[in-house]
């Protein structure tokens, strides 16, 4: 995901921060499921509240990039609760409905990820973010977010080995 | 798997730059309202019937938690969750318990208890009957082992990462004589069944806090039938030979 720079304004700043936060939500919860779709909303109104009171507007993406990530990775929590008490809210509304076959599997593995792995991959390899970054938003070390990114990609493999060898 | 692959997994599924709005229900209409009634007067008659044979079998909550020959820990569990009704979404009325598992493990006795809830929903509960204080259940709108699976985990969890074990429950067919969950490095844990329910454990090492394991289904001779994964979960389907899949 390409980073561009901000306009100064809260409302302006919102609109450009839109796609940012509502992809990262939706990418950490579970695409096609309708509550990544509600915390996304709850994000952005979370964002439009906090903007006006950002010192450094310079920090806005940044700001809501924590933002984004913090929601998501707290519905993703209770979302993984639910399913265990098999409360899904709704079953997931399919936002595409032709996707290569090997894109829906890793989809589906990927969505089996701990929140917090999905929530290291999506910033590093979907937003784009340093180390550095992704440790900063996620509030960890350098040192987890490697771990979780090498967690992820090893599961993620032994998924698709599994379902390949069936 | 790169993280090419990744990237393009999530590109493809970023989904637009706004929220997707909700779907809005349609209006009910008559023909919806008179199949609604008709369904309505059907069950009039069955659930009474199906009813008086489930209470035959399993406790009402009430029953369970002032009944002092269950364990503590489980009636505790029970009572927990009638004491709190849920969140945002509202957990479902459960109506019957009954005893399905006790099992011998390495952090204690586990035991496994079969759930009714009201709406024809079922579960199962899972508790440290000795040991840490663990325990959880949970609550299907669908049978938890239809048609097509010999095995099916549902609950799994672990609280004390290195010390507790990693459980697994869920239900199991007749198909199936043995279980067992065999580690990397080959190390193997019998699990336990019976009553078409099985616990399944597998013991971290010392700094591992995410163990993997695989769930081994065997027939009574002692052909693997099928596998999953413990950490992802999911179902083994029957053998070719089976002619009635299903669990219980």
């Amino acid at each position: 995901m390409q980073s561009e720079p901000l306009p100064v304004e809260p409302e302006s700043q919102l609109a450009a921060l839109r796609p940012l936060v509502v992809r990262t939500v939706r990418l950490v919860v579970g695409a096609g499921s309708a509550i990544a779709e509600d915390a996304a909303q709850d994000a952005l109104v979370e964002l439009d509240r906090a903007l006006p009171r950002l010192r450094e507007p310079a920090a806005a993406r940044a700001f809501a990039v924590r933002i984004a990530t913090r929601v998501a990775v707290r519905a993703a929590r209770r979302e993984r609760r639910f399913a265990l008490l098999g409360l899904r809210a709704s079953a997931p509304e399919r936002l595409a409905t032709v996707r290569p076959d090997d894109l829906v599997e890793l989809k589906e593995a990927f969505d089996r990820l701990p929140p917090r792995q999905r929530a290291t991959a999506v910033l590093r390899l979907y937003v784009g973010l340093s180390e550095q970054e992704t440790a900063d938003a996620l509030g960890c070390s350098v040192g987890t977010v490697k771990s979780q990114l090498h967690d992820a990609r090893a599961t993620l493999t032994a998924h698709l080995k599994e379902g390949s060898d069936d | 798997m790169t993280d090419s692959e990744l990237h393009d997994m999530l590109t493809a599924f970023a989904g637009p730059p706004s929220p997707v709005p909700r779907r809005v229900r349609r209006r009910a209409t008559p023909r919806t309202l008179l199949i609604a009634l008709a369904l309505v007067a059907m069950c009039g008659a069955l659930v009474p019937a199906a009813s008086a044979l489930i209470h035959t079998f399993f406790e009402s909550p009430k029953q369970f938690v002032s009944d002092t020959s269950h364990p503590a820990r489980a009636r505790a569990l029970i009572e927990n969750y009638l004491a709190h009704p849920g969140g945002p979404i509202r957990r479902p009325t459960l109506t019957g318990i009954e005893p399905e598992l006790t099992v011998r493990t390495p952090d204690g006795r586990w035991a496994v208890y079969a759930l009714r809830f009201a709406g024809g929903q079922v579960g199962a509960a899972t508790v440290a009957l000795d040991g840490h204080a663990v325990g959880g259940l949970w609550a299907g709108t669908t049978d938890p082992c239809p048609p097509g699976a010999v095995v099916e985990t549902r609950g799994s969890f672990v609280e004390y990462p290195g010390h507790t074990p990693v459980y697994v429950e869920g239900r199991v067919s007749s198909e199936v004589a043995s279980l067992e969950v065999e580690e990397s490095d080959g190390r193997t844990y019998p699990a336990a069944i019976g009553n078409g329910y099985f616990l399944a454990w597998i013991t971290p090492g010392p700094h591992a806090s995410k163990p993997a394991g695989t769930l081994i289904a065997r027939n009574a001779r002692g052909a693997q039938i099928g596998a999953v994964d413990v950490g992802a979960g999911g179902a083994i389907p029957p053998s070719e030979a089976e002619v009635q899949p299903g669990c219980g």
